[in-house]
């Protein structure tokens, strides 16, 4: 009895728990977001960059560890580059693919084959411009691994019919954390591969079992109403409409529609609660460990009253919605520690404006982490 | 010369240290804290723009950093020719109500001026200096994919029906000076029914349904000048321009934080295309119109088969917003109109 209240205070007193803050306020975000879409617009996308670094240094400024604030530092030039080259890219892409169909193909083989790559230069372009508390994060640029698991084991998805997936998406999340660094310290990401087939099976399952309970009140239905399966057809030749019978038939496929989106929806809270879960749960760095907290309910209805009302207000409440889901997100997530912040060590000071950064964020690519 | 309170973090770790900042009017600025007195030219030190009300960062040449959790007292304190570094125009539009809410309004301005006019407009100058043979390729691999889908099946018109019309819609044209003469092809589909469509580079096909459908072979005429109006306006190429531009024009604006949900984003471009479409079909219809009066032929004709469609297919008789043709009544209201 003893020995266990003794080593309970002892991990009590070794951890310390330290909880993210998120300061933003959408009132505040209003301001910058709508000047940076007006100047988007009126420079015909050449803002975009600066609009970009706006936004991230505001989020960032408002997310607090330990009372210190998050920084990104981006040129926005840098990132003009990067945009200018994925713009050429998208045009010529649009432009053979619309006049040659088939040249499509290409240039999906062409993404394939350069994906790999795009994700290796955007985690380091963006870990290499945040920092906390003056210190850099950093990623490795490891491009053999990121080919081995985006391009080898991507191929192997469609072999694999997609059972591979989940252990597809396990490697690239090891890989994005494993190669992530603050200052000198490695994060690290350990868990098992079956946490991920438990999140997709749950997913793929709710997935059939739509599929059945739609097949199968479909059935029931149209087996009480000859009229309605008649009308799923298509009118007969000659054959007129009833208008009441037709509004009645539009209501039960606006009935339908809505609870597929709501179920759509739903899932999808679900995969973004569950992965973020698993990866913060399972990361960790130096004497740190972090605890997420997200819940499916909770993301669901984030995820259904922020579109809602982005529709609604003709998309005026995007900077509430984002502050809303980023304020939630931040909430949930609580930095364990044993000991305080202040031991960590500045990288070297060459690897951290290591050439080829010209090239920047590539797509503006957002992935994972 | 009231200091400024600042944290310091010296870039070696992440350990912190609170400082007071103290300006001089020599443009120099001290850092002092426990045990830390250091002297720097303000033109050697560095602050990024500022962003709402998060901490201002102050960026020196040694790679220390201080940050001022008071924006505003630093700008107080910073004398004026460095002040607009720190509090640039933009900022102070960004923290303006008013100044906000003239930027939704003239945002929203431009965005439905662009949709409504310098787009569709940009994007025929540019389709009508594209070659029409520049999409043959386009043209061609599009019915070969419609046929390989089964969506287009072979013919089932006789042969004799077939020349039949194909000469009358010949001589249609010819009389109408519509040269070069477009390639027309009938084919049979379930998935289309009673339907005509213009291809990429002036590719027609009369679907059966629509050839047994029409009462009168000048039904057909019409439908011909409407499909040719699609073609001489160039309507699918502006339709590519059109859609490409926007969809990268609403990337670029929503790109930068993707957290709004897919279907509010893909909303506004599934409600833009549907107005280009009805705008198509409307230049279309007038396009038809004047043909058919240079064939001196009544265009009631077309009103008269675009009604029987629309009854066909349960037209609501009201232009919906999503709807990618015109209402019939308002489609043969203009036909009458014009």
């Amino acid at each position: 009895m003893e020995d266990n209240t003794v080593s309970a205070n002892e991990s009590n007193l070794l951890e310390k728990e330290i909880p993210l803050e998120f300061t933003g306020k959408a009132s505040e975000y209003f301001g910058i977001w709508i000047v940076n879409v007006l100047l988007t617009i009126i420079t015909l996308g050449i803002y975009a960059p600066w609009a970009k670094v706006r936004n991230k240094r505001y989020f960032y400024g408002n997310t607090l560890l330990e009372n210190s604030p998050f920084d990104f530092i981006a040129n926005p030039v840098t990132i003009l580059k990067g945009y200018l080259l994925a713009l050429g890219f998208y045009v010529l892409f649009s432009v053979s693919s619309n006049f040659y169909p088939l040249s499509g193909f290409f240039f999906l083989f062409l993404f394939l084959v350069i994906f790999p790559w795009i994700v290796v230069r955007s985690m380091s372009f963006r870990l290499a411009n945040t920092t906390y508390r003056n210190i850099r994060f950093h990623f490795e640029r490891d491009y053999g691994e990121s080919y081995k698991i985006f391009l080898g084991i991507g191929l192997l998805i469609p072999l694999t019919l997609g059972f591979i997936f989940p252990y597809y998406h396990y490697r690239q999340m090891k890989f994005v954390a494993d190669k992530s660094s603050f200052g000198t310290s490695r994060f690290g990401f350990d868990t098992k591969v079956a946490n991920f087939y438990i999140i997709y099976v749950i997913v793929w399952g709710v997935f059939v079992g739509i599929g059945v309970v739609t097949a199968i009140v479909m059935g029931v239905i149209f087996a009480k109403n000859p009229e309605m399966a008649a009308l799923m057809q298509g009118p007969a030749e000659g054959q007129e409409i009833d208008p009441e019978q037709q509004k009645a038939f539009f209501t039960f496929i606006a009935i339908i529609y809505a609870v597929f989106a709501v179920l759509y929806i739903g899932v999808f809270a679900y995969m973004q609660a569950a992965l973020n879960n698993l990866l913060w749960n399972n990361l960790s760095i130096a004497k740190q460990r972090f605890r997420s907290t997200l819940t499916t309910p909770m993301m669901l209805w984030l995820y259904m009253t922020n579109s809602i009302c982005i529709i609604l207000s003709f998309g005026l409440l995007i900077p509430w919605a984002r502050i809303r889901m980023m304020r939630y997100r931040v909430s949930c997530l609580t930095v364990l520690s044993e000991g305080d912040l202040d031991g960590f060590i500045a990288g070297e000071k060459s690897k951290l404006s290591a050439a080829g950064e010209e090239i920047g964020e590539v797509f503006g690519l957002d992935i994972g982490i | 010369m009231k200091p400024v309170s600042a944290i310091r973090y010296d870039g070696q770790s992440s350990a912190s240290q609170s400082v007071q900042l103290t300006f001089f009017p020599d443009s120099t600025v001290e850092v002092k804290g426990e045990g830390l007195s250091v002297i720097y030219r303000l033109e050697e030190i560095s602050i990024p723009s500022q962003v709402g009300s998060i901490h201002a960062r102050i960026q020196f040449p040694d790679d220390s950093l201080c940050e001022v959790r008071d924006p505003r007292a630093l700008y107080d304190a910073l004398p004026d020719t460095f002040k607009t570094g720190l509090l640039g125009h933009v900022h102070r539009w960004e923290s303006s109500l008013k100044y906000a809410l003239f930027a939704v309004v003239i945002a929203a301005a431009i965005i439905w001026g662009g949709v409504e006019f310098v787009l569709p407009s940009a994007a025929k100058q540019v389709a009508e200096n594209i070659p029409l043979e520049w999409e043959t390729a386009m043209g061609e691999q599009t019915l070969a994919s419609l046929e390989k889908t089964n969506l287009l099946t072979p013919t089932e018109l006789p042969q004799q029906r077939q020349e039949a019309l194909l000469k009358k819609f010949n001589e249609a044209l010819r009389k109408a000076g519509a040269t070069p003469l477009p390639r027309i092809e009938f084919r049979n589909s379930e998935a289309l029914d009673a339907n005509a469509i213009a291809l990429p580079s002036g590719i027609l096909v009369f679907t059966d349904a629509m050839v047994e459908f029409a009462k009168d072979d000048r039904e057909l005429i019409g439908i011909l000048g409407h499909e040719l109006g699609h073609i001489k306006h160039r309507h699918s190429m502006r339709h590519v321009l059109q859609s490409s531009t926007l969809a990268l024009f609403i990337i670029m604006i929503t790109g930068d934080v993707g957290s709004a949900g897919t279907l509010a984003t893909a909303m506004p471009l599934i409600l833009a295309e549907a107005k280009f479409s009805r705008q198509f079909e409307a230049e279309a219809d007038t396009f038809s119109v004047g043909f058919m009066k240079k064939l001196d032929l009544d265009t009631r004709y077309l009103s008269s088969i675009l009604q029987r469609l629309g009854k066909k297919y349960g037209d609501s008789g009201t232009t919906g917003y999503l709807d990618s043709h015109p209402s019939t009544r308002d489609r043969v209201k203009s036909l009458a109109g014009g």
